[in-house]
């Protein structure tokens, strides 16, 4: 809420005690209206329609080869770093004790049970992935021993995925365990049971807390870290090393980066939605907004710099193979999604989010956030289906330029059925989950306050040790 | 605990001003010691001129040593002060106060000694005339080739050394204003003059105050710039081997980040041990910039682990064989082995521990080892990839630093720190002004029984 001040000064603090914060957010979560199972079915209903996509793609073209699988590779990538990067955007302000975070946390959290529908699209992507033999893989198959190390580089890529997908539900359940006991005390039925499961005992002890904070650290620290891997893995294994002669370093790093940049373009989008339909205009408010859309455009920055630092070595080196490289990746078939991705990527965040008006509101970053989303979905085409598309991939260098390759109804099924299938999860968890956390929105409460300075009302932020 | 002494703001001025106003004999003392070390570097750098390039242990194909060894090293070292000052500023930390004019000041001597060494490198210092616009003969049909990074290099540093220089300036003008008021004779009139006819005023605090905000934003993309553009002098040669990675931009930028904030922590413990300023510059102040640090060196690790494993990736021979000489041939394979311990493996660890970031000897120590570190990993990156025979050289080489290099590169540290020590005596290196706010901001919020420390924030 604003709390006024002279000179027309104001300041964000929500002012609720904890049993209001815990009425409103629970209400909310087990609350659920016509509305919302129709949109529970709208979705379910895109996602059989991208499975029944796949069963005719898989019926018409097999999955012994790589060819026909990019969008699939494509759509992969996208969860990977839009849904499952999400978390970041409340794991790396908790480590920095940042307050505003506290109300959009859970909603970052939650986007982390889209890593079940990751694992089920990398099924076939692993069987139509073409054997390490004969090529470079990050792996480095056959290159120290015959043979190893074994399972190259697919176990790997599913273990990857797998430990990623453990490590985000691990941390979405310890940081929602206090919230599961409040919501134990409320609920009945079916869901007493399950909060009561689910919190595992807990009481609010300080050794409970104790325990709390140092796994929440953990957990961030090595979700982070899978993160960064997942990312080097799937750049890698699913486009890199499908391209012969790429030795494209920055490319791992760029798609990492990418995820920071997509994730907090889905949270804001996502807490634009929660804010609307929820009712929660008075914790969501615009200091959260704010605070992600300055570092969605320095994201922004960032990713505009590894796209041009990749793009001057390439460019200046000309060799044949960079030049082909440069065709096949920017300029060549592809052109038009590279220009729509710098557009969206770059262009309309720098040109919005440099005003400190339009980047401080609801609206602004909301705007930018489906442009950013949007940009990152045909970046992971222009990558992903251009690496796909070649055919011999055990080739030494890349010495030609194949045809650009079109979507066909199927592929638009199941890239329809991917994005949709994230957010179905995503529905589902948050009428079950407390979608705005209410330990650390009530503790944020404890921390903040509006004090006067020289008769100047002014927030105050304790950061306790 | 996080410790917040009660300070006055007349307390502020004793105690920082302090060097300047009442300098101790043992300071005169260290500038003269630091001043003998330059000027025996200078004189070497006379003799250099005087007998030719053939004094320094360049040859063919190792074109590039020691000295642009150092370059890189100054340039990397100066990223700490846009990355502490300019973006802390803008993320409004409040732990950012003590650190940031140390940074600032750091970054403008560190790229200035960084310029002199192409000037070192040329043997003819006189010939990087022709390498600036004044120099560039139109007249005779002559064209500097601006796709060079060459060409690149001086704008871009130069550019980052006067915007640096005015971000310091304008930053200072409030402190100077004190200084002025209590100086005498010419200092005074200097003062005076420099303080712009400061008074404090609501009209003068929201210029400054703007005018340090956008210039921390502008700064921004000059800072990224430079050392990439440094980088782009290695990335953009097809013919190294090891140089023409795409990654090599951003991985210079968060190496001489990493370089640069450890440089900051050393000269702040340096600052602590030598004033006695543990009170402006404490525990928590370390606490904070080595968790940074932590942040940063994982970063950089990660890019590093990239590159390098893409040396292994493509299965070529040309690029297998410089891995080998750099982890197996001696000297590399031991340089290899101090850099990847002193940059990474043991302060790393070491930071995670709450103890060790708030041990000032144990940060000081472990900044020096980052450093060290660093400068072997440029070493690493330039000396045994031009060794190798490459497609446009004709022989294998092998490196071995003159004495000459030797005795530039050691001048070239204490350049930096008597410049640093030159600011010291002249102008406060902690903030005034900043430590001022800092005081007024502080406050404490109960929770309970428990008073938490907290500040106020204006947004």
């Amino acid at each position: 809420m604003h709390n006024g001040g002279p000179h027309g000064h104001h300041v964000d603090l929500l002012v609720r005690t904890s049993a209001e914060v815990n009425d409103e957010v629970l209400g909310w979560t087990m609350r659920t209206s016509p509305k919302y199972w129709l949109l529970v079915f709208a979705l379910a209903g895109v996602t059989v329609l991208g499975f029944i996509g796949f069963i005719i793609k898989a019926g018409n073209d097999g999955l012994d080869s790589h060819l026909p699988w990019g969008y699939l590779a494509a759509g992969l990538a996208f969860v990977l770093t839009t849904s499952l990067s999400a978390p970041l955007v409340a794991i790396a302000p908790r480590l920095a004790k940042a307050h505003w975070s506290r109300p959009i946390s859970r909603i970052a959290e939650i986007w982390s049970v889209s890593g079940l529908l990751v694992l089920l699209v990398m099924i076939p992507l692993l069987v139509s992935l073409p054997s390490a033999d004969d090529r470079n893989t990050m792996w480095f198959y056959n290159k120290i021993a015959e043979g190893w190390p074994p399972g190259a580089p697919h176990l790997y890529i599913a273990l990857t995925l797998i430990f990623l997908f453990i490590n985000g539900m691990g941390l979405l359940w310890a940081s929602a365990i206090p919230d599961f006991a409040t919501a134990r005390e409320d609920a009945s039925g079916w869901r007493r049971v399950w909060y009561a499961r689910l919190s595992l005992g807990w009481v609010g002890t300080k050794r409970q807390w104790r325990a709390l904070r140092a796994g929440l650290g953990v957990l961030g620290a090595f979700y982070f870290m899978f993160l960064v891997f997942a990312h080097t893995v799937v750049s890698f294994d699913f486009s890199q090393s499908l391209v012969p002669g790429q030795r494209d370093s920055i490319l791992p790093t760029w798609q990492a980066l990418g995820g920071i940049q997509s994730a907090l373009a889905l949270v804001i989008l996502s807490a634009f939605v929660i804010r609307a339909a929820g009712g929660f205009k008075d914790y969501i408010g615009v200091n959260q907004i704010w605070s992600m859309a300055k570092l969605m455009l320095a994201s922004s920055l960032l990713w505009m710099y590894f796209w041009w630092s990749g793009f001057i070595v390439l460019w200046y080196g000309k060799t044949p193979l960079q030049q082909n490289l440069l065709q096949l990746m920017w300029f060549g078939p592809y052109r038009t999604i590279f220009i729509m991705t710098l557009i969206m990527s770059f262009a309309v965040p720098l040109l919005i989010l440099m005003w400190n008006g339009a980047r401080k509101s609801i609206l602004g970053p909301t705007i930018v956030a489906v442009s950013i989303l949007t940009g990152a979905f045909f970046d992971k085409i222009r990558i992903y289906v251009s690496s796909y598309s070649i055919e011999d991939v055990n080739a030494h260098t890349l010495d030609y330029v194949p045809a650009g390759v079109t979507p066909e109804s199927a592929d638009i099924m199941m890239l329809m059925g991917v994005v949709s299938g994230a957010v179905l999860l995503f529905a589902l968890a948050v009428k079950f989950i407390p979608v705005i956390s209410l330990w650390e929105t009530r503790e944020g409460m404890l921390l903040q306050e509006i004090r006067p300075l020289k008769k100047l009302p002014l927030k105050v932020l304790a950061k306790p040790e | 605990m996080q410790q917040r002494p009660t300070l006055t703001e007349i307390d502020i001025n004793r105690d920082l001003l302090r060097p300047t106003l009442a300098t101790p004999m043992w300071f005169y003392g260290l500038m003269m010691f630091l001043f003998l070390i330059v000027a025996g570097a200078l004189g070497a750098f006379a003799w250099a001129i005087n007998h030719g390039t053939g004094v320094y242990g360049l040859n063919r194909p190792v074109m590039w040593g020691f000295l642009l060894v150092n370059f890189v090293f100054w340039v990397g070292i100066s990223h700490a002060g846009v990355m502490l000052s300019a973006i802390l500023r803008l993320a409004n930390a409040e732990w950012r106060r003590p650190a940031t004019r140390a940074a600032e000041v750091l970054t403008v001597f560190a790229l200035g000694t960084a310029a002199l060494h192409p000037l070192f490198h040329l043997g003819r210092p006189w010939r990087i005339y022709w390498s600036m616009p004044p120099g560039y003969d139109f007249g005779r049909g002559i064209w500097p080739d601006i796709r060079s990074p060459f060409v690149w290099d001086p704008t871009a540093i130069s550019t980052y050394l006067t915007s640096t220089a005015l971000f310091v300036g304008l930053l200072l003008i409030p402190d100077i204003a004190v200084l002025r008021d209590r100086s005498s004779g010419m200092m005074q009139r200097v003062y005076s003059m420099m303080s712009l006819g400061w008074r404090g005023n609501t009209r003068q605090w929201k210029l400054q105050i703007i005018a340090g905000f956008l210039l921390s934003a502008l700064i921004l993309p000059v800072f990224v710039s430079v050392h990439s553009i440094v980088s782009w002098d290695f990335a953009v040669q097809i013919a190294v081997e090891g140089w023409n990675a795409t990654i090599f931009a951003p991985y210079f930028v968060i190496g001489a980040v990493h370089s640069g904030v450890a440089g900051v922590i050393t000269v702040l413990a340096l600052l602590r041990w030598l004033f006695k300023w543990e009170n402006y510059i404490r525990d928590d102040h370390f606490d904070a910039l080595a968790r940074l640090l932590i942040v940063v060196a994982v970063g950089w690790f990660y890019f590093f682990v990239i590159e390098f494993m893409m040396g292994f990736y493509p299965n070529e021979e040309p690029e297998l064989s410089l891995r080998n000489l750099q982890l197996t041939e001696w000297p590399f394979n031991a340089a290899f082995i101090v850099f990847a311990l002193t940059a990474f493996f043991i302060p790393v660890p070491l930071w995670l521990f709450r103890k060790v970031r708030r041990n000032v000897a144990l940060m000081f120590w472990t900044t020096v080892m980052v450093n060290i570190g660093m400068w072997l990993e440029r070493f690493l990156i330039i000396v045994p990839s031009l060794m190798r025979k490459q497609v446009l050289t004709f022989n294998w080489g092998s490196y071995n630093p003159s004495p000459i290099e030797l005795i530039l590169v050691g001048g070239s540290f204490a350049m930096v720190f008597l410049g640093v020590l030159t600011f010291v005596k002249f102008f406060p290196i902690i903030p005034l002004a900043d430590a001022k706010e800092g005081a007024i901001m502080a406050t404490e919020i109960r929770v309970g029984k428990v008073m938490v420390p907290a500040a106020y924030r204006e947004e």
